[in-house]
This record gives structure tokens, sequence and C-alpha cells, in this order.
């Protein structure tokens, strides 16, 4: 036993803590660089696979395409049942839905007024009715822009709604600015008939057949329109995901490398040590044991700071308030309140991570120590570092 | 006693670099045999290469020629991979000591036991009983920066022998000691010798040259080393 | 000699106490942080919300509602966006 209790260090290790403690400083430097840099190179490229994934899991459900009607003024509204009618027709083309929404201002700002179709979905919002006429159920946005639980918009009219509920927070990254109001509310507030719709969602069989799709029914429909297909958007969004910081970070990896192996190569290259490692050496330690020792004490100080920084990252990314945060520095999209990601396969990116840092770090070790104990003992005893 | 037993130099031939000429070369033609059990004293004027001949026999310095033979192995022509581990066997005090100052004086004597592959509690009674033989055992957790010259050099003795070397190679080991000390560093050299284990001394402290303690005398001038016969040898 | 029978030496002569806290503190660092991260990795994947189908909605909400990075489906094609490329976020 140790004598003291605790675990069973074997005394390599306990030397090893007893060497970073004797270089305390040094060692501290270590962590520190160590720290940061894992957390820089971490948090963006996290953030950006995050929110990458988060989006597509999403986009899953979202319309494979959107048909808009356009005139030369800009977009028009489409008779909701004709455009349905046409629709059908395109084969591959499934269950075209009339969407009722735009933008309208609120309190604070333009605001996304939606609209759901009158058969909601059985697994629709647990324990929320739609709203009846008058009542909104709104975004963590603008229920924080809305005074007294009212809520002023306007567009084409002036509507006055009693906010009934509020999105859940964790689905914020989609209902951030949504104002989810009864139909007859919304084609008040957007100066649409009875018969109008904004646009119309399709859902396809197979979205690789979405531009043959997207051709036919642009030919369908009697007159003008745009299509925009989900897969344009979601590599567009993906895209969007990587952010300016990541690329950023992409292209000053290598530099950021480079100055792991230097830095490493300083802190705990031999500068200064040749003396004592000439005696360890003379007392039997071998070249294999230096090297051990100084292993172990990268280990102990590296694993603590990777795996820390690691942590941080996952703090910022996935912690929703935080996460909101880093969208904000990173991407400069507009402040949300929170946002959560999904971590699926962060794991996997996680331990690339620490391999493109941890090893590196690890070969800079193994290589200064190779090089400084080379002839140590001859050197202490023949340059007279103790005379 | 088996004749390849202890520690035995052939024809041991060193200079320092820039010291090549025959004139100038440190250690011309030096054999000798130190055998086990038996205290060797290595005496000489300072200057003749007494620590130097300490540093070739423990494996620390490559003879130019001749070559070092312990228990009859080359050690000498070992590469470094194979000689590095045998210094394990080899437990020497420096004659500038060569402690590490901020450690405390049992973590000193940590270090040469930690590459052993020895228990942690084997290792710590080690510690304890050779700073006893040294009258350190008080001093345990002092750092080596506070001690007195003549407290270094014992912990420099204990580190030596703290772990259990089959050759000691103790450099001027009683230079910054009182007289009772240095008796008493005598007794233990000897006392570790009867152990079985090849003590050589390189002094020319004259308590030492006349130490009962002492076996075997030797003594190196213009680069060679002749036996000397002890002085109380006569029967 | 008899000094030191007296006085009771200290035992382990060498304990390294500090070194140990320090392994056993470098440990609990390591795995609270491996506890964080498989704890921010695996809690996240349970969630799949169906319900913001029911909206067609096309973009999440990351950008201000109007611009036509929130509404692309909003976007004229007599709208030429050439002029905006890299510089969206400079005002
Ligand atoms: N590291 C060294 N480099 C060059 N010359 C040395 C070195 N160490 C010792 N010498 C020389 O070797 C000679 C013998 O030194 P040393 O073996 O220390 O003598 P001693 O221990 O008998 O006093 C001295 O003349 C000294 O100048
Ligand atoms: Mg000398």
């Amino acid at each position: 036993m140790s004598g003291d209790g605790g675990p069973r260090w074997s005394p390599l290790a306990v030397w090893a803590a007893r060497e970073v403690q004797r270089e305390a400083g040094r060692s501290c430097l270590l962590f520190a660089f160590l720290f940061l840099l894992v957390a820089i190179i971490a948090t963006p490229m996290l953030f950006s696979h995050a929110l990458a994934v988060t989006w597509t899991r999403w986009m899953e459900q979202t319309p494979h395409l959107v048909v808009r009607r356009i005139d030369a003024g800009g977009w028009a509204p489409l008779p909701a049942e004709a455009a349905v009618h046409y629709a059908r027709k395109v084969p591959g083309a499934l269950d075209p839905t009339p969407r009722l929404w735009g933008v309208a201002t609120g309190p604070a700002g333009p605001v996304t007024v939606v609209t759901a179709p009158a058969d909601l979905p059985a697994e629709g919002l647990p324990g929320q009715r739609p709203p009846a006429p008058g009542e909104a159920v709104v975004g963590r946005a603008v229920a924080d822009a809305a005074v007294d639980n009212h809520l002023v918009l306007e567009q084409m009219d002036r509507v006055t709604l009693a906010i009934v509920a509020t999105f859940p927070d964790n689905s914020v990254m989609v209902t951030h600015d949504l104002v989810w109001v009864a139909p007859p509310d919304a084609r008040r507030l957007l100066g649409m008939l009875p018969d109008q719709a904004s646009d119309l969602a399709v859902r396809l069989f197979r979205s690789e057949s979405a531009s043959a799709v997207a051709a036919d029914l642009a030919a369908a429909f009697p007159w003008p329109v745009r299509i925009i297909d989900r897969d344009t958007m979601t590599e567009g969004l993906r895209r969007r995901a990587m952010g300016k910081g990541v690329a950023a970070l992409m292209l000053s990896l290598p530099a950021l490398l480079a100055f792991l192996w230097v830095m490493t190569g300083a802190v705990t290259g031999p500068a200064g040590r040749s003396a004592y490692w000439g005696v360890l050496s003379a007392m039997g330690w071998t070249t294999a044991d230096l090297v051990r020792l100084q292993v172990a004490k990268a280990l102990l100080v590296g694993m603590p700071a990777l795996a820390v920084g690691l942590a941080v990252a996952c703090g910022a990314v996935f912690h929703p308030m935080a996460a909101a945060w880093t969208a904000f520095l990173l991407m400069g999209t507009q402040q949300l309140p929170a946002l959560a990601l999904d971590g699926s396969g962060a794991v996997v990116m996680l331990l690339q991570i620490a391999a493109v840092v941890g090893l590196p770090f690890l070969a800079a070790v193994f290589l200064t120590t190779l090089r400084g104990v080379e002839g140590a003992a001859r050197s202490t005893m023949e340059a007279g570092q103790w005379h | 006693m088996a004749l390849n037993a202890g520690l035995a130099c052939h024809g041991l031939r060193f200079g320092w670099p820039g010291e090549q000429g025959d004139d100038r070369i440190l250690l011309q033609a030096v054999t000798a045999w130190f055998q086990p059990g038996r205290v060797s004293l290595v005496t000489g004027a300072t200057g003749a290469g007494k620590s130097t001949l300490l540093h070739l026999l423990g494996g620390l310095l490559r003879p130019v020629a001749g070559e070092v033979r312990a228990e009859d192995q080359p050690v000498s022509r070992w590469p470094a991979r194979h000689r590095d581990p045998w210094r394990r066997r080899v437990g020497m005090v420096f004659q500038h000591l060569a402690l590490v100052p901020d450690l405390s004086v049992a973590e000193n004597l940590l270090l040469p036991l930690v590459p052993r592959g020895m228990k942690w509690s084997a290792m710590q009674a080690a510690i304890t009983r050779q700073l006893e033989a040294v009258e350190l055992g008080q001093l345990a957790a002092k750092p080596v920066y506070t001690l007195s010259g003549g407290q270094r050099q014992r912990l420099a003795i204990a580190r030596a022998l703290v772990g259990a070397p089959r050759f000691v190679l103790a450099d001027e080991p009683t230079a910054f000691q009182d007289d009772r000390q240095a008796a008493r560093i005598c007794a233990q050299m000897g006392a570790v010798a009867r152990t079985g284990v090849v003590v050589v001394i390189g002094s020319h402290d004259p308590r030492l040259r006349n130490a009962s303690e002492v076996d075997d005398r030797w003594h190196l001038a213009a680069g060679r080393l002749t036996a000397v016969g002890p002085p109380q040898a006569a029967p | 000699m008899r000094r030191a029978t007296v006085v009771a030496e200290p035992f382990p002569p060498a304990p390294c106490r500090g070194a140990r806290r320090l392994l056993t503190a470098a440990l609990v660092v390591v795995l609270m942080a491996l506890l964080i991260i498989t704890g921010a990795t695996l809690r996240r994947s349970q969630q799949t919300q169906k319900w913001p189908a029911a909206f067609s909605l096309v973009t999440p909400a990351l950008w201000p509602a109007g611009t036509p990075r929130r509404h692309p489906e909003t976007v004229h094609p007599g709208v030429d966006l050439r002029w905006c490329a890299g510089l969206e976020s400079t005002p």
C-alpha cells in the first residue's frame, strides 16, 4: 500500500506527478495552452456539426417543394383549391398542402405568422389545441416582447391577439419568431381572401425526383410560379452551418498545430533539464524510462486539459443558453435565448479533435525527450554541470 | 573466490578531449581488480584522475582503449541500452554530489528506485533504512538546499546505497565530514563490503588511508595505478 | 544514533502526498469532463420533435423574420442576390 491510502499509483506515475508539481509554472502554462487550443478548435467544429445534424434532422420533416405564384410585382396569393387541383395532376407530387403564412410587424420587429391546417396531425404539439380566433401561440422571442400577454400585429390590417401559450423552449430553433394564429386572423392580417393561400407545399415520394417533379409542376399551373426545393435549401443551410468561424479555423489549423508542436517542445523539452536527466541516467534510468516519465507527465497535464477543453466546447454547444451565444458569436445570426442542438455523432467528432491535438502533442513530447536524453549522462559528467 | 568476480579494468586508457597527446593523457594503462567483499581505496594527488577513473568504472565515461569488466562482463563495451540498466547495480557517490536541491532528502533517495519496478512500501522501507544509516532520519522531509555540506554528502552516500548496489564507487566520501562521521562512513563502507559488494573509494583523505576498514590500497599517479602494501600488512 | 531511537521517524519518509493528490485530482477532472461530454452528447440525441411538421416550415428561425434567409420562398426570381455574396452579415 501507499502508506496513506488512496489509489495505488505506480511509482513512475507518482514521480511524474511530483515533477509536474516541481514545474508548476511550466505545467500550468502547458495546461492552459492545450485547454485553449482544444476549446478553440472544438467549439466551432462541434457547433457546426451539431447545427448541421439538427438541421438535417429537422429538414426531413419539411416539404420537399414549395410552389409560389409570382407576378411582376413579387408574389401573388394562390387560389387554394385550384392550386391543389393542378398539383394533384402531376405524378410524384404527394399531398399538396396550401400554406397560409406571412410576415407581420410585431411590437419588437417582424414576426412569422403561421397557421396549421384544420386537421392538425395526431402527433401535434403535446397538450396544445390550435388557437381560436383572437388567440395566438407564440415563440419565445415574441412572448418576451409582448406586453400583458397581448400582441398587436400589423400588416395589411391591425390585429390584437391574446397569447394563450408559448412554444416549448427546446424548439426555439424553429419557433423563435413564430406566431401561430387561427386562419381567419391570418387572412385579415395578411390581406387574403378566404379561398387564398400563400403558397403550396408538396411532398415527394422520392426526393431525388425533385427537379423532374418541379418542372412538371411549373408546367401544370396556368400562372408563373417559382418552386424551391428542399435539397438545395439543405445544402445552403449546411454551408451556412459551417460559418465563417469554422472556415477560418480550418485555414488556421495547420498553423495552430505547428504552434502546438513548437510550444510543446519549448515547455517539455530538455532546456535546463539535461543535468537532471544526466543524474537520473547515472542512477540507472534508461532512455525508455525517461521517455516514459516525460510521456506520463504529458498525459497527466494533457488529458485533463483535453477533457476539460472538450467539455467546455460541449457546454458551449449543447447547453441551450450557451449555444445561443455561441451561435451569435460564430455565425452572427440573430441572438436566440436558447438553442437545443442534436448531439448524435458528436462523440466521433470529439475523438477526432482529441486525436488531432493529442497525437502531435505526444509526438512532440516523445521526440524532444529522445533528443534531450541522448547522451544526457555523458553530457552531465563532461560538461561539468555540477562543478 | 572466483577470479572473474568483482570489478576489473584492463589496460584502461582515457584522455579528456583536447588532451590526447601521449604525455597529457590522463590514464595510461590502468589495470586493477577490485574484489567483492573488500574495500579498495584509490589515492592520488588532486588532478591525478581518481574521479575520472571512478566514472569510467561506473560506466559514465567510455575508455579510449582497454575495458572494464564487471562480473566478467565487458560493460564498457556495451551499447547504451544495455549499460544504462546495468548502472542500477552501481551506487555512485559523486564528488560534486549531484543531488537535486529542490527535492526533499527522502525524495532524492526515491530517484534511483523509481524505475526499478519496486513496490512503493519497499521503497519507503529502503529509504528509511538508509536515512537512519547515515543519521539523517530526522531530516527526511527537509529540502536538500537547507542541508549543510556534510549532511548533503551523507545523503549522497545514502542515495548510492539505497538501491542495494553490487558495486559502490565513492568519490571523496569523507571530504566534508568531521572525524566522527568520517570514521562512521569508513565503518559503513566496511559493513557494505562485508555483504559481498565491491567498494571502491577514491580519496586523498589521510583519515581513510589509515582506516582499518580499508582492505586494498591503490595509488594513482602519472596515469598509472599501482597497488600499495597496507601499512599494517606485516604480520 | 541514540537521538534517532527516541524521536519517531516520519513514515513513509517520501510520501509524495501532493503528487498523489495531483494524480487523483487529474483523474477526477478527466472523469467529470467525460461525464459532462457523454451527458451532453447522449441526452440530446433522443429528442425528435414531430409537431413542427404541421406548419410545413421551410427554414429554422435563426435569422430575422422577413429576410430572404429566413423566408427563401419569398425571394422573387427577378431579384438578383449576387451583390450580397459573402457580405450577408455586413450592414
Ligand atoms: N569534464 C572535464 N573536461 C575536461 N577535463 C576534465 C574534466 N573533468 C576533469 N578533467 C581533467 O581531468 C583531470 C583529472 O581530474 P579528476 O579525475 O577530477 O582528478 P581527481 O579526482 O583525482 O582530483 C584534471 O586535470 C582535470 O582538468
Ligand atoms: Mg576528484
